[in-house]
């Protein structure tokens, strides 16, 4: 931190947040708000006179309120810049100066007490998102008695008691009575996987943590004896198994099995629990002078501002969701936005260090290359055809199309493009051209398949990176599937518009099947949010004509569910032998006089 | 509004009832019976009693 605070070509803006961001790869506009310090950073040495005589006393956050701090601080000890700030909800009031002590002692004159918040607005080539994660509060726990009983801490409030730096020097104390605990439990899974306190995921850094302070206990205080209850110990990292097998050989029992309650004892403050210990497969009663809740991690409760500027998708768990797993692991699917760090998912300071350079890495090569080689698979617009409608800007899950309604012209930024051609299908004014994926090339596919035979086929639209790879999967591992099924790739299922639909419908097609990702999985940040939408519209419109709904599916299909594949198109095959032929004949008449009506009134208009 | 709403399900036929507000953004839904994603919102429960008793 402190080296990137010296870097000359590193502008660090520490308490300062992003307000919008505009443009795209290369060419981005990041609006920041720099808010107030109402201590002028560049003076300030930090000599620490006015922390001395500011009166008022406030819980200090990044000691997790084991201590506190004034109005005027430091945020913490090592922070870049080592300049102090006022928290003005804290000072005693500035309007009219109700205490002004901090200004009258600083030798410096640091203190500006009518500092505003500054708007910058900053060019930027590639950004990189590191917002790390919250922790999660247990209170809400309420069978573990945390905030009720002094002497349950989270693991967080026992990293600050047991560091140097922390209220207590370092020394162990419990907070009931400041006396040094010798019989100490951490309880593991305090908030991770488990969907009743709503995250699934293993929060990846609790039990290596846990490990680390039960060494720590065992050499500060060889007296003290520690028990860590838990479901499985997950120490699969470099070094993590002997550190695991160090604790145990230091004499820290592990027991497998999680506590439903603690109680606590009023008159010495010593917590009592009941465990079912699935090793032993017995009850044992325990008692501890203090309990440390390893708790988990959360996504970021404001993560949904920066993912609305950037365009970002997140998974089902909240995190950040990079551009491909495996391929592109630091790539937002945003061009020109990296990921690194919690922001992603839990991880560990080395797996974040890893992934950060890896970010620094991959921005460095975009813009040292000065210029980006994009697919060639981008929508172009015809502003001849174009009515300024602002359909596609809508639906542009990468913002990269912006309408001039005044003119009726859209354009788009092909930098920004990714190809999804959910513009494409929007567009009811054939404005928009999707390149090797045109209108004219997927009604080309929809009657080639539907030229003949039509009653025992099943027009099956998939999308490149799942529902038509999972259909690789299933080959690849010799899934058979009915022949009948009949495939039409398109990159993302956002591309299929009710018009190539209704075309198969119209050609004679028993069963239209429209496939896609995931919604976590959705390569075009969430395209295929407008899939539904449209599959909901055209359920709508079958209905209305008197065809049946059910002819219409849908199915989310990623590319390792290559069995899903399989029972889907074998379902799809079932499906197709109950369309009669009268109903197929039926469905082409009413859609061809639709189809008719509707051609006559274009040409008359 | 997030409302209770009456799904049918493409694939087996089904109804079922889930939370659905047409407005909000959407999510992956699939049948509780067959786990098919061809669910169909057809109308909230409120209106289906108000049908029925008018
Ligand atoms: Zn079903």
């Amino acid at each position: 931190m402190m080296d990137a605070g010296r870097h000359p070509l590193i502008k660090l803006m520490s308490y300062s947040e992003i307000e919008d961001v505009n443009g795209y790869v290369g060419n981005f506009k990041v609006t920041v708000r720099k808010k107030a310090r109402y201590v002028d950073e560049t003076v300030c040495n930090s000599c620490g006179e006015c922390e001395k005589v500011c009166p008022a006393i406030h819980p200090d956050e990044f000691q997790m309120g084991l201590a506190t701090r004034k109005a005027v601080h430091l945020p913490f000890p090592q922070a870049v810049p080592s300049a102090y700030l006022i928290n003005m909800e804290n000072c005693l009031g500035t309007n009219p100066i109700a205490c002004g002590k901090c200004a009258e002692v600083c030798e410096k004159n640091a203190i500006n007490y009518d500092m505003q918040d500054e708007i910058v607005v900053l060019d930027i080539g590639a950004i990189v998102v590191a917002t790390g994660i919250d922790v999660y509060d247990p209170t809400q726990q309420d069978e573990y008695g945390y905030t009720r009983f002094q002497n349950v801490i989270t693991s967080m409030e026992f990293e600050r008691l047991i560091c140097a730096g922390g209220p207590t020097v370092g020394h162990l104390v419990r907070p009931g009575d400041h006396t040094t605990p010798l019989r100490i439990g951490f309880i593991q899974c305090v908030g991770s996987r488990s969907l009743r306190d709503g995250a699934g995921f293993c929060s990846n850094i609790c039990c290596m943590n846990t490990v680390k302070d039960t060494l720590l206990i065992r050499d500060h205080y060889p007296d003290a004896e520690c028990s860590v209850f838990y479901i499985d110990i997950r120490a699969f990292g470099k070094g993590f198994e002997d550190l695991y097998d160090k604790s145990r050989e230091a004499g820290v029992k592990y027991i497998r099995g999680i506590p439903g309650e603690i109680t606590e004892d009023p008159a010495t403050g010593n917590l009592r629990m009941v465990v079912e210990n699935t090793t032993t497969r017995s009850i044992e009663e325990h008692e501890f002078d203090m309990i440390v809740l390893s708790v988990g991690v959360r996504p970021r409760a404001d993560g949904g501002d920066i993912r609305r500027h950037l365009t970002l998708s997140q998974t089902s768990d909240g995190f950040l969701m990079e551009a491909h797993p495996k391929l592109k692991p630091v790539d937002a699917p945003t061009r020109g936005v990296y990921i690194a760090g919690c922001a992603e998912a839990p991880k560990d300071v080395k797996e974040s260090v890893t992934q950060a350079s890896a970010a620094a890495a991959r921005a460095g090569v975009l813009l040292n290359a000065g210029k980006v080689t994009v697919e060639a698979i981008t929508c172009t617009i015809d502003n001849d055809l174009c009515h300024g409608c602002g359909a596609c800007e809508k639906v542009c899950p990468y913002g990269a199309i912006t309408v001039d309604k005044g003119a009726k012209t859209a354009a788009v930024v092909e930098a920004a493009c990714a190809g999804c051609g959910t513009c494409g299908s929007a567009c009811r004014f054939d404005a928009i051209t999707m390149r090797h994926f045109t209108d004219a090339q997927i009604v080309a596919q929809v009657d080639a398949l539907l030229a003949e035979r039509q009653s025992g086929k099943v027009i099956v639209f998939a999308c490149n990176w799942c529902s038509y790879a999972g259909g690789d999967t299933a080959g690849t591992s010799r899934m058979l599937y009915p022949a009948s099924n009949r495939l039409i790739r398109t990159m993302c299922s956002g591309r299929i518009s009710e018009e190539f639909v209704l075309r198969a419908f119209r050609k004679g097609a028993p069963i239209v099947l429209v496939s896609g990702c995931h919604f976590a999985d959705c390569h075009y940040i969430d395209a295929n949010r407008q899939t539904v939408k449209r599959v909901y519209r055209l359920w709508k419109q079958l209905e209305k004509l008197g065809i049946r709904t059910e002819r219409l599916q849908l199915e989310w299909i990623s590319a390792a569910e290559g069995p899903k594949f399989q029972k889907t198109m074998r379902e799809m095959e079932e499906l197709r032998a109950q369309v009669t032929q009268e109903e197929i004949d039926h469905t082409v008449k009413v859609l061809t006089e639709q189809f008719e009506k509707r051609r006559l009134k274009k040409v008359r208009s | 509004m997030e409302k209770m709403w009456v799904f049918k399900c493409q694939r087996c036929g089904c109804d079922y009832q889930e939370v659905y507000d047409p407005k909000a953004a959407l999510r992956e839904r699939s049948c509780p019976q067959c786990r098919s994603n061809s669910v169909r919102p057809l109308h909230d429960v409120d209106s289906t009693k108000r049908q029925a008793k008018g």
